[in-house]
């Protein structure tokens, strides 16, 4: 069988954190202030959460460090991917995909 | 991102390889222990008809043969052991290779073969293309063949051999002058590609990367930061593959008719040649050290060096232009992309220049001499090794069979860039920058 002239690994990067709509820096800050952090950083983590479930569907290979969640997959492309996540209602900056291609055979 | 760890990467395995290498041997030089390298070194001598001389040069070459082979052996295998692959084929592939090398460099040293201008690097070429194309390598062998691993260690030790002056001099020389070949020849095979043969933008772009920036590198690097179907990452390697190994035949003819001199010949290849590994063979082919070093500070540091900056830019314009969006609504695209495409060989190739460069520089001029004799030459004729390991493992792994079957669009695209990137390689190597290329020492 002919062997393949490239592989691919296909990673999605999901940020753990994110820009929280409220300044505490402010001198007013009041508790319904928290409620509402409370609820975003939920809706975020909720929002990650549904984008590994995408992945397991596709059958991603799931880990994480302090920051971010990774999906790490051989089979599946960069842009089907996208598009998948795309369909099922996720947003462009809702993640960050990279490619990678590495050669096949030991060819210069 | 996770799971991408730096010990699994032969760049970095031929940045510490090389780097121990200069390291050990200039250890060994203030240790007054120099001779164990420089028995490890061997360079085969000249022979003619006699076999009782060759018989004589190959005897009394066996302990530094043996030596040589024990310690790359041993420094590689450690790496593929690291990388997570087969050490008992790497094993059986590297000593295979290693008397191929051994075979070829004889032969290369023989009278009336150089009268046929076929030096090692071409030999080995020619030698593993006919092998590779004719029968089929057994896997273990081809896990001795390892490309990529022997050429970055080559470029690594080449660092040892160019002073740091130089590389600076030449920087903005060479930068220069690979910009304008490579902006050029990008836009004329992205353009003919996309408007005269109406192919896929980021099919296009990862084609012109192999045909501007550095080769199968640039197009791997170039279709993974676009997102390019792999089928257009095959072709545009095939392409890149066939028109790469042309040259190496090709580019060092044209110099000897054109009777142009070593530096610009080697600035030449610099610029027009598509692969490092490739342009080293042509370069070599010259048989000029003049013109391997003119190719490096052209190809390493005019081109390669620029990839991840190359890659960031289409990357942006992959998920922007290409999909139709604005920057606020686009992915994002992070400015790391320029570290994470970026080739770290390169490191290992600028850490080597700076380390001997400053170990010359507080030496008397007495013990310099000596130190350029007993461990540059040494490292020097390591490099050679590295580097015929290379022209071999390109020949028995470039089989045509095997390449991607494309059509004649992505063909006439690259082409057209051949067409333009030749001439003009011509041009500023041997019009407007020949100065400079002529004064490389």
């Amino acid at each position: 069988m002919q062997k393949p002239i490239v592989n691919h690994v296909t990673r999605v990067r999901l940020a753990l954190t994110a820009s929280l709509p409220i300044d505490f820096t402010g001198e007013k800050i009041q508790a319904h202030h928290l409620r509402e952090t409370g609820n975003f950083v939920k809706e975020h983590y909720d929002k990650i959460a549904a984008i590994m479930d995408v992945l397991a569907e596709l059958e991603f290979r799931l880990s994480a460090d302090e920051s971010y969640i990774y999906g790490e997959s051989a089979t599946v492309g960069a842009r089907e991917a996208k598009e998948y996540l795309l369909a099922k209602g996720f947003h462009d900056r809702d993640f960050q995909i990279n490619l990678e291609y590495t050669r096949g055979w030991g060819m210069m | 991102m996770n799971g991408n760890k730096w010990y699994k990467k032969e760049d970095y395995w031929a940045i510490l390889i090389g780097l121990g290498l200069i390291v050990l041997v200039t250890l060994a030089f203030f240790a007054g222990s120099a001779g164990i390298f420089k028995t490890m070194a061997v360079n085969i001598g000249g022979w003619s008809a006699d076999l009782s001389k060759l018989t004589a040069i190959l005897s009394g070459s066996s302990t530094g043969l043996i030596s040589l082979l024990v310690f790359f052996l041993i420094v590689y295998a450690v790496g593929v052991k690291v990388m997570g692959q087969s050490v008992p084929k790497f094993v059986g592939g590297f000593i295979a290779l290693f008397l191929f090398s051994v075979l070829i460099s004889t032969l290369g040293a023989n009278k009336y073969i150089k009268d046929w201008q076929l030096e090692t690097p071409v030999l080995a070429l020619l030698v593993g293309l006919i092998i590779g194309n004719t029968f089929k390598l057994p896997d273990w062998f081809h896990a001795g063949l390892r490309t990529e691993l022997y050429v970055k260690t080559g470029i690594v030790l080449m660092g040892a051999t160019l002073p740091f002056t130089l590389i600076l001099q030449a920087g903005p020389v060479a930068i220069l002058q690979a910009a304008i070949v490579s902006i050029i020849t990008f836009g004329a095979i992205y353009f003919s590609a996309t408007r005269l043969f109406k192919l896929d933008p980021r099919f296009g772009a990862t084609l012109a990367a192999g045909g501007s920036i550095c080769g199968v590198s640039a197009a791997i690097a170039i279709g993974g930061a676009c997102r390019a179907e792999k089928e257009h990452v095959s072709v545009s390697i095939s392409m890149v593959i066939i028109w790469a190994v042309a040259m190496i035949f090709l580019l060092p003819l044209w110099a000897k008719l054109l009777g142009l001199d070593p530096g610009p010949a080697g600035a030449w290849i610099g610029t027009s040649e598509f692969a490092d590994a490739a342009g080293f063979a042509a370069a070599e082919a010259i048989g000029d050290e003049r013109a391997v070093k003119a190719f490096t500070l052209m190809k390493v540091i005019g081109r390669d060096m620029f990839v991840g900056v190359w890659a960031l830019v289409v990357a942006v314009l992959s998920v922007t232009v290409w999909e139709n969006k604005t920057r606020a609504e686009a992915e994002k695209i992070d400015v790391a992309e320029i570290w994470r495409r970026f080739p770290k060989f390169i490191l290992g190739f600028f850490a080597a220049s700076v380390l001997v460069s400053f170990v010359i520089a507080s030496l008397d001029a007495k013990t310099a001499a000596q130190f350029s004799k007993d461990a540059i030459g040494p490292l020097k004729t390591f490099r050679g090794w590295a580097f015929t390991w290379t022209f071999l493992s390109i020949g028995f792994t470039t089989r045509f069979r095997e390449l991607s079957s494309f059509g004649w669009r992505p063909l006439a695209a690259f082409a057209v860039g051949v067409a333009i990137n030749v001439p003009l390689g011509y041009l500023l190597s041997n019009l407007v920058f020949v100065e400079y290329w002529l004064g490389i020492k």
